[in-house]
């Protein structure tokens, strides 16, 4: 990938430009344009300032270890990482979680969904200039983090999800918190959003028809979220191949035609839409019961089992710290937030596995930087950037 | 092109009327002004730990499921009750805050506190030993005129902070 830069520079007409790597945006990242005048004749993308090594470290680890160490490849989308490591696991175990647990699950995904669908949005608006659009989006995550932190008792890094089911139940009067945060994130949405950001006509200028991506390239590059849903292709992978609880919660998939930056803007505004109605459906339809499977219920203490009957904490058994799933390969897909995530799993019926593969969904969809910003204007490339809402540290794992 | 031009002159009017709007209306600050305000968190809250030493079994649980390595297990004898256990130590240098070793805790001898400013003068005091993890964390104010506030969800201003 990095043969432009070793190349000798034969057309003085061309220059190169870097990008990168101390923070051009929303992570750690170096970009090296060829740059014609105003316009990128070549644009390389060059990932991997922020790689921790998180499957080789998860080589090294037990297999409830695992479940913190993989929330940190997206720290805003910690739910959605964790669901996808804990359902390839619950594979392996061959059990299944309680309706109820599968249902504060989905909650969980969902109010982390739209966490981090504004917080692209902020990094959207600060790229083209605009930081009023940075502070509110910003702002507005809090009190979907509140609600986070009133299931989980932590705001970002939840490891709210454990092979069986869930850490806890709801809290008492959840619901009417839940009720309100989710009412003033749709009037600002819905209102204030519109008004200051996407039906400003300088947004218009610089995002409508640029960085066009055709519906034919983003199928053959293999465009995951989104993205692929911006340019009209209806592909989510909570319909194709549902898990949890999103079988029985009724939702449509958003996408819009165009493919340009404005509508992939517009695609994540129709998914927060979506994550609220989901959220309702569950608020009025969580079923009662157990948060976690059966067998695992008989083995902790008696104690700790008089805290869950009365609090609802459910702690963890002590079989957890020697947890040996039987020797296998299993796949999970799940939908992150900005896409489908793939775990692949080896097992060797050791106390650690033998092998775990991580496919995010920044990872595969770096290749929009080289497809869709060869060719555009050195401006275009912020709204372009911001509107692909790419996180490094996803990425690089 | 003239309905063109009035119609982006409606919405750029309209832009800055709804910026103005919350420029100027008060009290729609949605951050905390940490040092001066102070949050009560909540009661579940996965903040810093608190060791009942009377309760602790010396299972070492809580060692070998941490995910960090940020729990040792030292032998311990009490000053007064000349109890003696193998007891943990916390290492906030390491610790993640996932909780994991107060759910696995069999006895209940590892407690939750709602403190999480793990903010210390000297660097060796961020490592708690089992002394110190009896007492569990005190953390002053950091400024003389911090006050606690409590916060709520309002559906109109996002989260409003009350004083306790």
């Amino acid at each position: 990938m990095k043969t432009s830069l070793s190349k000798q520079q034969d057309n003085r007409k061309e220059i190169e430009l870097f990008i990168g790597p101390q923070h051009p945006a929303s992570g750690h990242m170096r970009f090296i344009g060829r740059v014609d005048g105003d316009i990128f004749t070549n644009f390389i993308p060059d990932p991997g300032w922020v790689h921790r090594g998180i499957e080789k470290i998860a080589e090294n680890r037990k297999w409830i270890q695992i479940i913190p160490l993989v929330e940190r490849a997206a720290i805003l989308d910690a739910a959605n990482m964790n669901i996808g490591y804990v359902i390839a696991l619950e594979k392996l175990l061959d059990i299944e979680p309680p309706p109820r647990a599968q249902y504060l699950r989905t909650l969980l995904c969902e109010i982390n969904r739209i966490t981090s669908h504004l917080y692209g949005f902020g990094i959207a608006g600060i790229m083209i200039g605009s930081s009023t659009f940075y502070m509110w989006p910003f702002a507005d995550r809090e009190p979907l983090i509140d609600i986070a932190q009133l299931i989980t008792g932590a705001r970002l890094t939840y490891s709210y999800m454990i092979p069986g089911g869930v850490r806890r139940d709801l809290p008492q009067g959840f619901k009417e918190k839940a009720l309100k945060a989710l009412k003033y994130i749709e009037r600002r949405l819905n209102n204030d959003y519109f008004r200051i950001f996407f039906d400003n006509p300088v947004t218009k200028a610089r995002y409508q028809e640029v960085g066009v991506l055709k519906r034919d390239d983003a199928i053959r590059l293999g465009i995951v979220g989104p993205n692929l849903r911006a340019s009209n292709v209806k592909y989510d992978v909570r319909k194709v191949e549902p898990y949890a609880a999103y079988p029985e919660l009724e939702f449509d998939i958003a996408y819009e035609k165009e493919g340009d930056c404005y509508a992939r803007l517009l695609v994540r505004v129709e998914e927060i839409r979506q994550s609220i109605k989901i959220i309702r459906q569950i608020l009025d339809a969580l079923p009662q019961g157990p948060i976690i499977h059966k067998k695992y219920e008989k083995l902790v203490s008696l104690r700790k089992l008089e805290e869950y009957q009365k609090t609802g904490i459910f702690g963890l058994p002590a079989i957890f710290t020697v947890l040996r799933p039987p020797a296998g390969e299993v796949i999970s897909r799940v939908e992150a937030a900005r896409g489908e995530l793939i775990f692949h799993i080896i097992s060797t019926g050791e106390l650690r596995p033998y092998r775990l593969r991580m496919v995010t969904p920044s990872f595969r969809n770096i290749v929009l930087f080289r497809e869709l910003i060869s060719g555009a204007r050195v401006m275009d490339f912020p709204a372009i950037y911001g509107s692909i809402d790419y996180f490094p540290p996803e990425s690089d794992r | 092109m003239i309905i063109k031009i009035i119609n982006n002159f409606y919405h750029h009017i309209r832009a800055i009327l709804i910026g103005l709007k919350y420029l100027l209306s008060p009290g729609i600050r949605i951050t905390l002004k940490y040092p001066d305000e102070l949050p009560i968190l909540p009661e579940n809250y996965r903040g810093m730990l608190k060791l009942n030493n009377e309760l602790c079994i010396s299972c070492g649980l809580c060692s070998q499921i941490c995910p960090a390595g940020a729990i040792n297990l030292k032998l311990f004898e009490h000053e007064q009750t000349k109890q003696v256990g193998r007891h943990p130590e916390v290492d906030y240098k390491r610790c993640i805050f996932c909780g994991f070793c107060i759910d696995i805790c069999p006895s209940k001898a590892l407690e939750l506190t709602r403190i999480h400013d793990a903010a210390f003068y000297v660097e060796d005091e961020l490592y708690y030993e089992v002394n110190r993890l009896i007492i569990g964390p005190k953390i002053d104010p950091p400024c003389m005129r911090s006050k606690y506030v409590i916060s709520e969800i309002d559906e109109v201003r996002g989260i409003v902070y009350r004083n306790a």
